[in-house]
């Protein structure tokens, strides 16, 4: 009886805690203000494809404004914020804005990522695989987080956004774009 | 008199492939076990290579082309040749393609692969010195001899190939038509029409039987360009994933063109192709230490070794005698330093010393690593010995490492001499750049010393050939290095991320932001970047780990504990 008392208010707990951390929001990336340090992957798409290039590097030479997306898996709602965010570029060529995605995995596999990204229809979007799930260690990545998007600008951090597997919804992916032109703000 | 019976001596006992192929006896066939009391006979070396015959190494490559002959050994060792080509190891495709002629000489596809063996080992490529004999005979009598006597081997095997066309099959035929088009041998060919007649050669081979491998990969090779070149391995790989030559030359391929990455799957096909053949399981470091992925490469390189080894003791080869050997010694010790196994480090040296190799600038930064100072000094007294700079760079290096900054100061001066009278060598100019900036930095003049680093690491970072071979962070640790002797936080931690951004199997970039992090109160980071350096040197000693750990430690003690940076997740 005491086993079966003691079991049933274990699963209580368990399943009502469950629910209350995916309510917690995710953190997880460099935070706002700060600078986010060089990092290099290997490129899967666009001219650098095949080469391990660090974006940053390229972005904070010029104190150029960036997305940069780090994702745990592929989707097409992940193909969809790429493709929003490169949207957002479009009007604001002459800042130096870019975006890139890399993706965290022990098995890098950049043909297949190619496929993806041009299944999902990305023009100017590198993608490209870090070879380590930790990712990068500075960027303090949450092992929870399948997507964390940073915008930086003037080689610092103006906004971040994490979510797990299953929240970058529509609406999520929309919070995230309407805060890009914030990246263009003088 | 006396040199005409010597040289038909000679012409006797080279003459056993001129001979009806029945009455010849096949190398290798004979597996009677002699009487003990019996001399056993030195095998008799093949006429054309002057090698003993190829033992069989027949699962060392699992390609195969079948052609026309009906001896299976024949159509064993010409696949044990054609492997062994695909891999550039030239003698040994020589050799086995004539023990394959041994069996069948009228194979004429093992005579193209003799003939092609025979080009890229550079033997056999000039007629015999028979002077004399041209003298007596005068040119006619001279031009009556046989082809064999009067022709290089090189020409002499095409030759041979090209009399036995009519034994060929179709597909044969084209390939060996192709070959005598390049070379100016087939009719009706001009001098600058040799290659585009050659390549339609093998378009009509291509396209009567598009699977046909062979076809394929000397299609590419008659391309103009590296590009078109690669699209041809590209299709030979449609026919069969593992073609251990196209996969072998698309390594090189993506190397060369700067996309290390593309080409690694092609160096896991070349190893699956090749099993038993060294050059193999060696490629695959071509691009894994430009894109900082060690680990299990450093494994292949020493299954190279270890297959490279055994090879030798099975064919009875001399290590001299196989100019893969050395470059393969050189990269598996790079490789073992680097990920800190210095134990199997050790070995190899002792190995290499065997051989008279000398890898001193590798081995001077284990022993440097291993804090081994007689054995750092007796280095230097090396290279002291033939390049004074050289020896002043190192002394430089090692000075600094020990905190004797003045000592240090004095082997700079040295080192600046030279620089001045060898204006244009890049590679002094960046060593004196290193050591300079470094010695600064701890001499108190750390804003100078600090601007010199960088400017070196900016000349550099972006350089694909300083890159290759694991060269890509070495500059940005000693930048990261003297930064932290000279309580900089922020310079410190952008060498170190720079160091594991060029190199991220950097185990100095990991434990210098982990002693950095660790100063600062950075608790979170500090352990990321342990596990990650753990993570670098899994199979290094730990006494080694523990060593270089409390070096960046007490480097960091330079930094004051308030100290605040912009970068990444820090206060």
């Amino acid at each position: 009886m005491g086993v079966i008392t003691r079991l049933l208010s274990t699963v209580v707990i368990v399943t009502g805690v469950i629910p209350a951390l995916a309510d917690e929001p995710c953190v997880s990336g460099v935070p706002v203000g700060k600078r986010p340090g060089p990092y290099s992957f290997l490129v899967a798409t666009g001219p650098q494809r095949g080469q391990l290039t660090c974006y940053i590097c390229e972005q904070h030479e010029n104190n150029l404004p960036a997305a940069v997306v780090f994702a745990r898996s592929t989707s097409d709602q992940l193909g969809k914020l790429l493709s929003k965010l490169e949207a957002v570029g479009v009007a604001h060529k002459s800042t130096g804005y870019k975006v890139w995605m890399t993706q965290l995995t022990d098995d890098a596999d950049l043909d297949s990522l190619a496929k993806w990204a041009q299944k999902q229809g990305l023009k100017t979007v590198p993608v490209g695989v870090f070879g380590d799930t930790d990712g990068p260690p500075s960027y303090k990545l949450n092992k929870d987080a399948d997507v964390t998007i940073m915008l930086f600008t003037k080689q610092k951090v103006i906004a971040n956004f994490a979510f797990r597997t299953g929240q970058l919804t529509d609406g999520a992916i929309e919070e995230v774009v309407k805060t890009a032109p914030r990246l263009f703000q003088k | 008199m006396t040199r005409l019976f010597g040289f038909l001596i000679v012409l006797f006992g080279c003459n056993t492939l001129m001979a009806d192929p029945d009455e010849r006896t096949p190398a290798n066939s004979v597996s009677v076990a002699p009487s003990p009391r019996v001399v056993i006979p030195p095998t008799p070396k093949l006429p054309l290579t002057n090698l003993l015959p190829a033992k069989p190494m027949f699962e060392a490559c699992r390609y195969h082309y079948p052609v026309s002959t009906t001896s299976s050994e024949c159509q064993a060792f010409l696949d044990q040749s054609l492997g062994m080509y695909y891999s550039y190891v030239w003698m040994e495709a020589a050799r086995a393609a004539e023990t394959a002629l041994s069996y069948d000489p009228e194979c004429a596809y093992a005579w193209l692969a003799l003939h092609r063996a025979l080009e890229k080992w550079g033997r056999g490529t000039s007629a015999p010195q028979i002077t004399g004999l041209g003298a007596l005979l005068g040119a006619t009598g001279f031009s009556t001899l046989p082809d064999r006597i009067t022709k290089s081997p090189l020409d002499y095997s095409l030759e041979m190939a090209h009399k036995l066309l009519p034994r060929a099959n179709h597909r044969e035929q084209l390939l060996i038509q192709s070959r005598l088009q390049e070379r100016g041998m087939w009719p009706g060919v001009p001098p600058d029409q040799r290659r585009k007649k050659a390549a339609e050669s093998l378009d009509e081979l291509l396209m009567l039987y598009e699977e046909d491998e062979e076809g394929w990969f000397w299609r590419a090779q008659l391309a103009d360009t590296g590009n078109a070149k690669a699209v041809y391995y590209k299709a030979l790989l449609r026919v069969n994933p593992i073609h251990p030559g196209a996969n072998h030359e698309l390594v090189h391929y993506f190397e060369n063109i700067r996309r290390p990455a593309l080409g690694w799957s092609h160096a896991q096909g070349y190893m699956d192709s090749s099993p038993g053949i060294p050059h193999a399981f060696h490629m695959q470091a071509h691009l894994a230490m430009r894109i900082g992925k060690w680990g299990p490469t450093t494994d292949w390189s020493a299954k190279a070794i270890d297959l490279e080894t055994a090879y030798h003791a099975y064919q009875g080869v001399k290590p001299s005698e196989d100019h893969q050997f050395n470059h393969h010694m050189e990269t598996l010790t790079r490789s073992l330093i680097h990920d800190g196994r210095f134990a199997e480090a050790h070995e190899l040296k002792t190995k290499a010393l065997s051989y008279q190799y000398n890898f001193r600038p590798e081995w001077f930064r284990m022993a440097l690593a291993e804090k081994d100072w007689p054995e750092c000094q007796r280095i230097i007294d090396q290279f002291r010995r033939s390049d004074k700079s050289t020896g002043a760079y190192y002394a430089a290096i090692l000075c600094l490492e020990n905190g004797e900054t003045q000592q240090a100061g004095r082997e700079i001066d040295t080192l600046r001499q030279a620089a001045q009278s060898r204006k244009s060598d890049r590679n002094l100019e960046r060593r004196l750049l290193e050591v300079q900036g470094w010695y600064l930095c701890q001499d108190g003049a750390s804003t100078e010393g600090l601007r010199l680093l960088k400017k070196l690491v900016d000349g550099t970072k972006n350089d694909y050939q300083h890159h290759a071979w694991g060269n890509g962070a070495v500059y940005m640790e000693t930048w990261g290095i003297a930064a932290l002797e000279a309580g900089d936080a922020l310079v410190a931690e952008e060498a170190f991320q720079e160091a594991l951004a060029h190199d991220t199997g950097s185990v100095r970039g990991a434990l210098g932001l982990w002693a950095l992090c660790d100063r600062l109160g950075r608790g979170d980071e500090a352990n990321r970047y342990l596990k990650l350096a753990n993570r670098i040197w899994a199979k290094a000693g730990t006494k080694d780990f523990e060593s270089i750990k409390a070096d960046m430690a007490r480097r960091a003690t330079k930094i004051s504990h308030g100290t605040t940076t912009t970068v990444g997740g820090s206060n």
